[in-house]
């Protein structure tokens, strides 16, 4: 049954109406003392944060859209004074599979760059053609070209020798240089095929984990984060690398953290680099084309805001955007009378713009509570964000709730 | 003067003073059809610059190049900055890629640090002509055609240039102007070519041959 304008345009308080009202616990200025003490890392979510007003997916990851799969390679060994070469290694490789054989089943796609000072391969081609044809990567800045070609020598395998172009590989980087010896040029073919051949539906792990392992974030470790949000139709998710942000602007549910806690910052004797990248990938199984894509890529860039970030100058802030809805066959694409795409209606698109949001801001929100602290080369340490000191913020500010009842299908 | 490298497996496109110290130089591109990979892409459209020599090679062979160009820019400065080299940028050609010999990456380094006075040096296929008072210069090879010119072009009006040829893919590179970083609170003082510069620039960029 379609959505009629009136149902999109009445859409948003329905599906408020659907959470469960906001009850905030606690006395009027609670610490630390009164919040629940966490072991470990855990994501947001689960300690009663609650980031917009949109349901997530049952996973409340990207690969709640169904047929996205990911995979991490990660590289940590080694500690002390850097020796190019040798070490201390922090880096990996993160890799999204859009379906089940991309390289032969292009997806429609679309790229927004909020600020360019980066690298995302295949950006001319996800311009012109709109279309993706392969995984994407995300890595460090040193790891571009190893990645790139690796893809390229898989595609080759897996390719038929038919004659028709290939696709660019998708590679996108953040600077991993404050932990890790990004001279060393420590990735190779065989952390690309791990990340790829470890690709799995289901939970996501978080954190310093591959492309993400050396990242930091508003001051805090950074690294992988993933959401999800359902509308009533369809599922977007988001997934980012998260290596961006001042400490002063880090805002979770619009809550000053950054400015509450201002220790813990990073570095030993180098200097923290200002700004530094985001990566942003949004999968949604909406029947979208090209310029319907890029339309949710640049809202991630709402997300990213809601956490902090102005996308600094010298930020490479890039956000990917696919549509697992409207697979096209590679020949049908390059040869014979054309294909068909499905779209979804102007008016439709409404909730998922906004998921795309939501999704991105709980993703780095979830790249800090997930990642832990990291020591790298000389010394350089990252601190994890301090999970109960961030809760007791949140609650002093009545932004923290009961935690949802743990779903088994999220375990 | 833009100089050449040839090797069988790339071409690398030195623009002039790209190697005098730090800094950068106006850059601008257009796709008109075909399939040619840009790498740097994102750089060239955030800040309309580039810092790095050209590479042009089979687009199968892109990733190996923008790795060589990471370890160039290294060798200039650890941090890799943007106006130390990075990112490298490379264009893809619809070419089949030769095979790589085992030591391409010192023979690519030795061909460069040597430029045009090397065996590999392919400057004499660089089409140059004057327009006026500025210098206009081209390099075609396989649908990509990179341009130099010593014209004070801002990157939008290279971008123009480039649309004023009908390559596959071209990318223009302004010389007379090195963006270098300068004392806070100094701007730049910055020269523009006029509108007559840029149409003679224009009217020229498929004369030359």
């Amino acid at each position: 049954m379609a959505v009629s304008r009136r149902d999109v345009l009445t859409w948003l308080p329905v599906a408020g109406a659907a959470l469960p009202a906001a009850s905030c616990r606690g006395p009027a200025t609670p610490s630390v003392a009164d919040v629940p003490r966490v072991e470990g890392r855990r994501r947001a979510r689960d300690l009663g944060v609650r980031i917009g007003v949109m349901p997530t997916g049952p996973r409340n990851a990207i690969t709640d859209v169904a047929g996205v799969r990911v995979g991490h390679a990660t590289l940590i060994h080694g500690k002390g004074p850097l020796v190019v070469g040798e070490g201390p290694v922090r880096t990996g490789v993160t890799s999204i599979w859009p379906c089940e054989e991309p390289f032969t089943t292009y997806l429609p796609c679309a790229v927004d760059v909020p600020n360019g000072n980066g690298e995302l391969s295949g950006l001319a081609e996800a311009t012109a053609l709109g279309m993706l044809g392969g995984p994407i990567c995300l890595t460090g800045t040193s790891s571009v070209g190893v990645v790139y070609d690796s893809l390229v020598r898989i595609a080759d395998k897996v390719l038929p020798r038919d004659g028709l172009p290939r696709l660019e590989p998708v590679v996108g980087e953040t600077w991993d240089g404050e932990l890790h010896d990004v001279a060393g040029r420590h990735v190779k073919l065989e952390h690309v095929r791990a990340a790829l051949d470890g690709a799995r539906a289901g939970a996501v792990e978080e954190g310093a984990v591959g492309g993400g392992t050396g990242m930091i974030c508003y001051g805090f470790k950074g690294g992988i984060g993933t959401a999800s949000r359902r509308t009533p139709r369809y599922t977007v998710g988001a997934l980012v690398q998260a290596n961006h942000g001042a400490r002063r602007r880090l805002r979770i549910d619009g809550v000053p953290v950054g400015e509450e806690i201002d220790d813990l910052l990073p570095g030993s004797s180098a200097p923290a680099l200002a700004g530094n990248s985001i990566l942003m990938v949004l999968a949604t199984d909406a029947p979208l084309l090209p310029h319907q894509a890029a339309r949710l890529a640049r809202r991630a860039v709402h997300g990213l805001a809601k956490t902090g970030s102005i996308s600094s100058n010298s930020s490479g802030d890039f956000a990917l955007a696919f549509s697992t809805a409207n697979p096209v066959a590679r020949r049908d694409f390059w040869t014979g009378d054309g294909y068909q795409l499905g779209s979804i209606e102007q008016f439709d698109i409404q909730p998922l713009l906004e998921g795309a949001a939501e999704a991105v801001e709980e993703a780095i929100v979830n790249a800090l509570f997930m990642a832990d602290d990291m020591v790298g080369r000389d010394g350089y340490t990252a601190h994890a964000l301090p999970l109960e000191r961030a809760l007791a913020s949140l609650k002093r500010h009545g932004r923290l709730f009961e935690p949802p009842v743990e779903n088994p299908a999220n375990a | 003067m833009l100089e050449a490298v040839a090797l069988p497996y790339c071409t690398v496109l030195l623009p002039e003073s790209i190697d005098a110290g730090r800094g950068r130089l106006f850059a601008g591109y257009r796709t008109r059809r075909g399939h040619h990979p840009l790498l740097g892409q994102g750089v060239i459209d955030e800040f309309g610059t580039l810092s790095s020599p050209i590479w042009l090679a089979p687009a199968e062979l892109l990733g190996r190049m923008y790795d060589f160009g990471i370890a160039f820019g290294f060798r200039r400065d650890p941090e890799l900055p943007l106006d130390g080299g990075w990112p490298p940028v490379c264009v893809g050609l619809n070419a089949p890629a030769p095979p790589l010999p085992a030591d391409w990456e010192d023979d690519l380094t030795a061909a460069i640090e040597g430029a045009a006075s090397t065996a590999g040096g392919a400057s004499d296929r660089i089409d140059r002509r004057t327009v006026g008072r500025y210098r206009l210069e081209r390099f075609h090879l396989g649908g990509v055609t990179i341009f130099e010119t010593d014209a004070p072009l801002l990157p939008h009006q290279l971008g123009r240039l480039c649309a004023a040829s009908s390559s596959a893919f071209s990318l223009a590179v302004a010389t007379g102007q090195r963006i270098v970083r300068s004392r806070a609170g100094e701007p730049a003082a910055l020269s523009v070519a006029s509108e007559a510069t840029l149409s003679s620039l224009a009217d020229a960029v498929e004369a030359i041959r």
